[in-house]
């Protein structure tokens, strides 16, 4: 059990790679869960804003209502999608 | 009876101001302004022109084209939230101006949604027969209001103006076929000017605080834009049974180029069919659809039949979307 849970995380966490890699134009091996968006990664504040909304696209999920929910690194993102029912 | 749009005119200032002078007023650098928003370019008003001076010259353009007499119109509305001074409206000066005796006239406050809003406004008046020449004119001078200090907002706003004549068209299915109005006023503190008004009246403190400039949260107003612009254009097009296929042009508030590449991707519209000035003119508020349909005008490419999708939101959170054909 654990480990089919452990699988679905690691599918969720390059999934979510993928996307942040996509839209910063950084390779996807140079992300980690501790990345952070726009310290480590040069995101500005609309780069969030896409990657929030892709991220929600991709999941079918809306996670703050409609507004931001303050994503700032790659781990947040693979916590509230697993948390939201991604 | 439908509305159509008899006239078009525009009218940005003179004076550009292009990003490498802004180098030299804030911290930041062409290539930022062009890679994050798409703007190469400004144009701010002279320092004797008001709202009602860049509206008043569109709106002569416009009557212009339409071959209409100021005397003959019944309405003027206008879209600003910058007008000339807090009261009387800059709809009223443009009256007296233009000599438009017949004319009522009065401002909406919809901000970069204004154009729309004016435009459905006027829509109204018109396919009901209660008024048979109306001037929608969208006209915004956002270089008075915004912090040059704020190297997140200075660089994003310009000045200008647009005019639309609406009159009466029975010509089967030609003219405005419909207009969507929508607002979220819990989004009301994401985009605005917070001092200044009733709420916290001008004072000394009050400007020392810097509060009497354009204030953005720039993320929050990303995710709402692309989201509202979608759903009101895809209602917009559903209305007139249509789909995105069917759309020849879109006209659309000019605010930020990767608001309009998300959007458009998420229609299914090719972004060639959008006319494009940001690059040249900025966030001109509500000026800004105005502007766009003007120079599509001109430029020759809307084409009687043609398929017109416009969209437009601001401050409010306040959007619109309408379908013409053209």
């Amino acid at each position: 059990m654990a480990e089919a849970n452990a699988g679905v995380v690691v599918g969720l966490e390059s999934r979510i790679k993928a996307i942040v890699a996509r839209h910063l134009g950084v390779p996807v091996e140079e992300l980690d869960v501790s990345s952070r968006l726009v310290e480590d990664l040069g995101a500005d504040s609309l780069d969030v804003a896409e990657i929030e909304l892709a991220i929600e696209d991709q999941f079918g999920l809306e996670i703050a209502g409609g507004r931001s929910w303050g994503l700032a690194s790659v781990g947040d993102a693979i916590a509230y999608v697993d948390a939201h029912g991604g | 009876m439908r509305t159509m749009i008899a006239g078009t005119g525009s009218y940005t200032p003179e004076n550009v101001l292009t990003n490498a002078a802004l180098e030299e007023i804030v911290d930041t650098t062409d290539a930022w302004i062009v890679e994050r928003t798409g703007i190469r370019e400004r144009r701010v008003a002279a320092a004797d022109e008001a709202a009602s001076d860049l509206g008043h010259e569109a709106a002569r353009r416009a009557l212009d084209m339409a071959g209409v007499a100021a005397a003959d119109l019944d309405g003027i509305i206008v879209a600003t939230v910058t007008g000339d001074v807090p009261w009387p409206s800059t709809a009223a000066l443009i009256q007296g101006r233009l000599g438009a005796r017949k004319a009522f006239a009065f401002d909406v406050s919809a901000a970069c949604a204004g154009s729309l809003y004016a435009l459905a406004v006027g829509d109204r008046f018109v396919a009901s027969g209660a008024a048979r020449r109306v001037l929608v004119i969208g006209a915004d001078v956002m270089t008075r209001v915004v912090d040059w200090k704020d190297r997140n907002t200075c660089v994003l706003f310009g000045d200008g103006a647009g005019a639309m004549l609406l009159a009466p068209i029975d010509d089967g299915g030609r003219g405005i076929l419909s207009t969507h109005l929508y607002c979220d006023g819990t989004r009301a503190g994401i985009l605005g000017i917070p001092g200044g008004g009733s709420r916290k009246p001008l004072s000394v403190e009050l400007i020392q605080a810097r509060e009497h400039f354009i204030k953005m949260n720039g993320r929050e107003v990303y995710r709402t834009a692309v989201q509202a612009l979608e759903a009101c254009s895809l209602d917009a097009l559903r209305a007139n049974e249509m789909g995105p296929d069917d759309v020849a042009h879109v006209i659309a508030h000019q605010a930020n180029k990767r608001i309009l590449d998300a959007t458009l991707e998420r229609l299914g519209v090719p972004a060639s069919k959008c006319w494009m000035n940001l690059d040249r003119y900025g966030n001109t508020s509500a000026a800004s659809v105005a502007i766009a349909l003007d120079e599509a005008n001109r430029a020759g490419g809307l084409t009687p039949g043609d398929v017109v999708l416009m969209m437009g939101i601001g401050a409010g959170m306040a959007w619109g979307s309408a379908v013409v054909r053209w």
